[in-house]
């Protein structure tokens, strides 16, 4: 294995450059770097002013997505060797504006995720008397979806979120299933109303990239295909049962 | 769709390509599975083309037949076989899962929901071919 | 109920056309593409089709599969051209045309059905 690989990542100062452009870096090849650590390295000791995000280091706050050689990936998990030898190319996230280097911003992706209501929905005029009780069955159906961890790899993986910015989005609809199928929540036909209108479900034509790309395998393919099924049953009910309630 | 802030320092918005599909093997095997639909589309109207020709006669029957068996229709038909076996697939693969009740914390194995897919499909293929035979 | 009221209508149909095209049509296109016209089986002939062809179940058979199958067809071209072509402005004209086509698809297998 050689002493060394070159890192081509992305550069773009909002005060002085008209476009993104490609940076070449040369760092340690280390056996057991991470992506993340290269970029570590660069910032420490050849270029300060490398801007990207990153916590945690073991894949579970979500921040350090990118796009490396093609690929969305958590650059925390990433390893480095495995593009020996090189070069590497660090991308920021894509179908986000670049706010600085590697660095998106991810205003549109919160506000989707607010207008999904992720949090229980209750009707519930008081506060119950004591914690509302699950079992593990109930639990199992919609654990896989509380998997995600807001990194938005499954975003930029998604086209039609490339195409169309009204698409509600992969996670945000994998987290809206979430809480219809807890057997706590009550707020499922809210959360229809609301995507229903929006183009927010309709536009997926199942290209199944964000699962793949999925670091935590929430798989929000099937969500949104499940969520498709809850609201065609529920469209058909309110069409031919319009008595019905809810 | 989010506004983004107008004092904020000017952000690279990037367009996404008109050749989006090419950028990626799973986009392009995406868009060839979408265009099976039209083999669907193309092969109905050919089942509709012989049915009429069963009303009209025998003599148009003869007909249908005759230009069923041009190389370059058979070679079309080869062509919307293998585009119809990637349909049926890739839906048995992928929409049978959303019918299997969540009651794993974990995803299935992909066997266990395209499986019940696969067997009705056979069943629906001997069917078939045995009244088209039989016939 | 919303702007894309519509859409779980021909969503469930698009759905239930990829099962029955996807289940029903290879092995047509098997048989009467393929291996009738190159003489792999005998061909049964006209009067044994025709015979098949005028059981009430084979005349719902064909309306059944036509039906699902075209507005399979047409729901699934009309989201791949949007995201092919980037024509998003497009989607309901060309939703406009082919759910005709598959309207008017459906309409021929019925009075096909109903001729013999």
């Amino acid at each position: 294995m050689a002493d060394t690989i070159v890192i081509e990542v992305a550069r773009y100062s909002p005060e002085t450059d008209a476009e993104p452009y490609f940076q070449k870096y040369e760092v340690p090849l280390r056996g057991d770097w991470m992506v993340l650590d290269a970029l570590n390295y660069i910032k420490d000791h050849l270029d300060g002013s490398l801007t990207y995000r990153w916590s945690c280091r073991m894949g579970i706050c979500g921040s350090c997505g990118m796009v490396v050689n093609g690929y969305e990936r958590l650059t925390c998990e990433t390893l480095l060797a495995q593009f020996a030898p090189g070069p590497v190319r660090v991308e920021p996230l894509r179908h986000f504006p670049i706010a600085r280097d590697l660095v998106i911003d991810m205003t549109d992706f919160l506000e989707k995720l607010t207008r999904v209501k992720p949090w229980i929905v209750r009707k519930d005029k008081t506060p119950p008397a004591r914690e509302y009780l699950q079992s593990p069955e109930q639990l199992a159906t919609f654990k896989q979806y509380s998997n995600c961890i807001n990194c938005m790899l499954c975003y930029s993986a998604c086209p039609v979120y490339g195409i169309d910015p009204h698409f509600t989005g992969p996670a945000a609809l994998a987290l809206a299933e979430r809480y219809n199928l807890d057997s706590r929540d009550q707020g499922t036909s809210e959360r229809l109303d609301i995507l229903s209108q929006h183009d927010g479900i309709w536009d997926c034509t199942v290209i199944g990239e964000c699962s793949e790309v999925c670091p935590k395998e929430v798989d929000p393919s099937l969500a949104i295909q499940e969520f498709k099924l809850t609201a065609t049953k529920e469209w058909y009910k309110s069409f031919l049962m319009p008595w019905g309630g809810k | 769709m989010a506004s983004y802030p107008q004092d904020q320092p000017r952000e690279y918005h990037r367009d996404l390509s008109n050749w989006w599909w090419l950028g990626r093997f799973n986009y392009l095997k995406f868009i060839l599975r979408e265009f099976s639909s039209v083999f669907v589309a193309y092969f109905l109207i050919v089942t509709l083309a012989q049915v009429c020709a069963l009303t009209r006669g025998p003599a148009a029957y003869a007909a249908f037949r005759a230009h069923m068996q041009h190389p370059l229709v058979i070679l079309l038909n080869i062509v919307a076989l293998a585009f119809l076996v990637l349909h049926t697939i890739t839906w048995s693969k992928l929409v049978p899962k959303a019918f299997f009740p969540r009651s794993h914390g974990h995803p299935l194995p992909e066997m266990t929901t395209a499986l019940p897919s696969y067997i009705i499909w056979a069943v629906a293929t001997i069917v078939v071919a045995a009244i088209i035979l039989g016939a | 109920m919303a702007r894309r009221a519509n859409e779980p209508a021909v969503w469930f149909l698009f759905g239930t056309g990829g099962f029955v095209a996807g289940y029903l049509l290879p092995v047509h296109i098997l048989f009467y593409g393929i291996l009738f016209p190159l003489g792999i089986f005998k061909d049964p002939g006209y009067q044994a089709t025709l015979t098949v062809f005028e059981h009430p179940l084979a005349r719902l058979y064909l309306v059944v599969l036509c039906f699902f199958g075209f507005f399979h067809a047409a729901h699934r071209l009309r989201l791949t051209l949007v995201d092919f072509l980037r024509v998003k402005h497009l989607e309901n004209v060309l939703g406009l045309i082919l759910y005709s086509g598959a309207a008017i698809g459906t309409l021929f297998a019925i009075y096909l059905a109903s001729v013999v």
